[in-house]
């Protein structure tokens, strides 16, 4: 008998043993704090059902005095209700040995067990909201906010492992051999989730508002704060224009992209093409240097604007040597000249973004076949002439990638020209910011249009890039 | 003449090395000055790194240091086990929907952060959950989940499918074929994910600005703020000890593959 059952057990299937560990957990959990009582944002107690049904009256002394709780209605009959859901449940899944011969039994015991555990969650989540009735907050002068039951680190992992343990009796009861195909599925939720539900909702919001009786209401109340017809004056390259207000913010913030992008390009490709040809002559050392040049992103962007900061002020590092080298009088204003301001900022930006363009390109460039440039030398190319005709159009997928890898980061990313410029100078990042975490909810509804302006621009930008070769992107993951 | 034109990259490189690294240079120098939250040279001091270390200075660096540690590490690996899973599962689809799945990977992946930060505020309060730790969490796994698809499907692409296919005609179970057969082949790709998910994590400021209550503050929420008005010089003194570390590994791993590719040669 007992020879029998241990061979019945070892051909049981990994999801059985998945099954019958979160019945397990699921049992035991009935007698592990996993609910925390907070009075007035202090946790004052842990609390398992077990101790619950132990002692349900509970009183507590707070700063402002007693409070007195009284579960024991609730306490009983939960306790009784997930007592016999557990027990159940693990009857059924440790006796799996016994009717796993059967086909039908044992599809019959996959799905009860399924049916336990969904409605162990239920009574759990029940549990957890009712446990603090109206009359308790009623009777001790609290408000809902003041009195309020959460699950622990216990609680989250009892939800984890049931949640496991069903999806385990589910793909036993249909009788599932391992599919890899099955594991697509719950990413496609995930993208619904956290792709498409995010965007649908930032097109939404932006139109729509939160009523103040609940439900959502129409305004256009962002568009008119975005596009009123206020106008400021700016310096653009030392000249002054007077634009709309938040035009004249894109403009700023455009024209960082731009430079940025266009200097990362100018820096970096010469550097791609050195590394990429000397890891095609000497096995590995042009992909060492590239290390070097990677190496940095790993130091956080903003310390760094920081350093360059302290390089560039007033009393920083550059001024220092050089009127102690007695090249300048007086101390060049790097930071306080408009002109001079803006160049730094845009310095600054394409040190930051330069290793995002140098690695796609690095990457495309050391896939190219070194026989091609051979032989259009051989067939009479100058090397100026192989390097237009043949390489750079090659390379022109590890281009697209980084230009998208610089461009679209540097437009929002505000933090360089507000820490280098000590926040005198307002990018689109910036205003979307301070709209989103305004208190006022007309400011809020302009930040949902800003970034849904802001995404219907990268998105037209990103398909014109696209457009423009099928391959752009699987550069890019070189990374 | 020759000789000159030769050095031409070398000090191309240089150059552009130089100007990568003044900035971490300044930062590294700055890290010894004397002087509190200041662009003047103070004297040579090497209190910021004693105090960092001396337990509880007021400043709570060392306790924004280990949240983002720990966010950064729960994010990466689980955002690689999805990341893992998920590419599997897209490998068997057919073609039209490999399609699809992929340019849906594709579109978080170009959405500048701060959209993306600002959509998942949006999930958040559309589905009614309060900032918090988990909301900081979730929107980090959230944000890596498609660059790890992104570093493994790739890898998953290159196999070879009729290794799996050996594998379960010679009687291996799913699972055994997924531990013994596929996990060992597409494991580079899994590294490189861990790798990029957890600085991507390590380094995010605009998700965690918009998804995270008051109550937590992640090491770039706090240089951020620190920033502006002059940053506490402990601040250089523990980046300087990260940037060493990384530093080490990477010389360490690069000169182990180094050994291995050198064995691999005597071999042949």
């Amino acid at each position: 008998m007992v020879a029998e059952l241990k061979s019945k057990i070892k051909v049981m299937p990994l999801h059985a043993f998945v099954m019958i560990f979160a019945a397990l957990f699921s049992f035991a959990s009935i007698f592990i704090p996993m609910f925390q009582l907070f009075v007035q944002y202090v946790p004052v107690r842990n609390y398992s059902l077990f101790t619950l049904i132990l002692s349900p009256y509970y009183q507590s002394k707070i700063r402002s005095g007693t409070v007195d709780l009284n579960f024991q209605s609730f306490a009983a009959g939960t306790f009784v209700v997930t007592i016999v859901l557990a027990v159940a449940a693990l009857t059924l899944s440790v006796s799996f040995p016994f009717y796993a011969d059967s086909k039908g039994k044992k599809k019959v015991g996959y799905f009860s067990v399924l049916a336990l555990f969904v409605a162990r969650i239920v009574v759990h989540a029940a549990t957890l909201s009712g446990m603090v009735s109206e009359q308790m907050i009623n009777s001790n002068n609290l408000t809902p906010e003041r009195l309020y039951v959460v699950q622990g680190f216990a609680g989250n992992l009892l939800t984890i492992v049931v949640f496991i343990g069903a999806v385990a009796a589910l793909y036993g009861g249909l009788g599932l051999r391992m599919n890899y195909k099955l594991f697509a599925y719950p990413y496609i939720v995930w993208i619904v989730l956290f792709t498409i539900l995010p965007l649908i909702l930032i097109f939404f919001r932006a139109f729509f508002k939160q009523a103040a009786g609940g439900g959502y209401e129409f305004t256009t109340a962002g568009f008119k704060i975005l596009f009123a017809n206020k106008t400021v004056t700016t310096t653009f390259y030392g000249f002054k224009v007077t634009l709309q207000e938040y035009f004249s913010i894109f403009l700023r913030s455009f024209d960082y992209a731009v430079w940025t992008t266009i200097g990362c390009l100018v820096l970096g490709y010469p550097v791609a093409y050195i590394l990429a040809s000397r890891a095609k002559k000497a096995h590995s050392s042009g992909s060492r240097l590239l290390l070097l040049f990677v190496l940095p992103m790993w130091m956080n962007t903003m310390l760094r604007t920081y350093a360059w900061r302290a390089f560039f002020s007033e009393t920083g590092v550059l001024n220092t040597m050089l009127t102690s080298m007695n090249l300048v009088d007086a101390p060049i204003l790097f930071l306080k000249n408009e002109i001079l301001a803006d160049i730094v900022t845009k310095l600054v930006m394409t040190n930051d973004f330069l290793p995002f363009m140098i690695l796609p390109i690095y990457s495309v460039l050391v896939k190219i076949d070194g026989s091609l440039s051979e032989a259009s030398l051989d067939l009479g190319a100058n090397r100026i002439q192989t390097f237009t005709k043949v390489i750079f159009p090659l390379s022109f997928p590890g281009v697209i990638s980084g230009i998208q890898m610089v461009f679209m980061p540097s437009l929002t990313y505000y933090m360089i020209p507000d820490i280098l410029n000590e926040g005198s100078k307002t990018t689109i990042g910036n205003t979307v910011q301070n709209f989103i975490l305004n208190e006022s909810s007309t400011y809020n509804q302009a930040g949902n249009v800003l970034s849904l302006l802001l995404l219907i621009f990268v998105l037209i930008t990103m398909g014109i890039l696209r457009g423009q070769d099928k391959d752009a992107g699987s550069g890019g993951m070189a990374l | 003449m020759r000789f000159l034109k030769r050095l031409v990259p070398d000090i191309y490189l240089a150059l552009i090395l130089i100007f990568i690294y003044l900035p971490i240079v300044v930062l590294i120098v700055f890290s010894f000055n004397a002087l509190p939250k200041s662009f003047i040279w103070g004297g040579f001091t090497l209190k910021n790194y004693v105090s960092l270390f001396s337990g509880s200075d007021g400043t709570g660096i060392l306790d924004s240091l280990l949240e983002t540690l720990k966010v950064a590490a729960i994010a990466s690996v689980v955002s690689t086990l999805i990341g893992v899973m998920s590419s599997l599962g897209i490998a068997y689809l057919n073609k039209k929907m490999q399609g699809l799945v992929m340019t849906m990977t594709y579109v978080p992946n170009v959405m500048p952060d701060l959209v993306t930060g600002i959509s998942f505020m949006l999930l958040f309060s559309f589905l009614g959950v309060q900032k918090s730790e988990f909301t900081l969490i979730m929107s980090h796994i959230a944000l890596c989940v498609p660059f790890a698809i992104l570093s493994i499907s790739p890898k998953i692409k290159q196999m070879d499918k009729s290794l799996t296919e050996a594998a379960m005609d010679l009687g291996a179970t799913g699972f055994q074929t997924l531990r013994l057969v596929i996990i060992p082949e597409i494991m580079p790709g899994i590294l490189s994910s861990l790798m990029l998910t957890f600085t991507l994590s390590v380094d995010d400021y605009l998700i965690s600005n918009f998804n995270v209550d008051s109550s937590i503050q992640t090491l770039p929420m706090m240089i951020y703020s620190m920033a502006k008005l002059g940053v506490n010089p402990k601040m250089n003194a523990l980046t300087t000890l990260i940037f060493l570390v990384v530093f080490i590994l990477m010389v360490l791993s690069n000169m182990s593959s180094f050994k291995k590719t050198n064995n691999n040669k005597v071999k042949r």
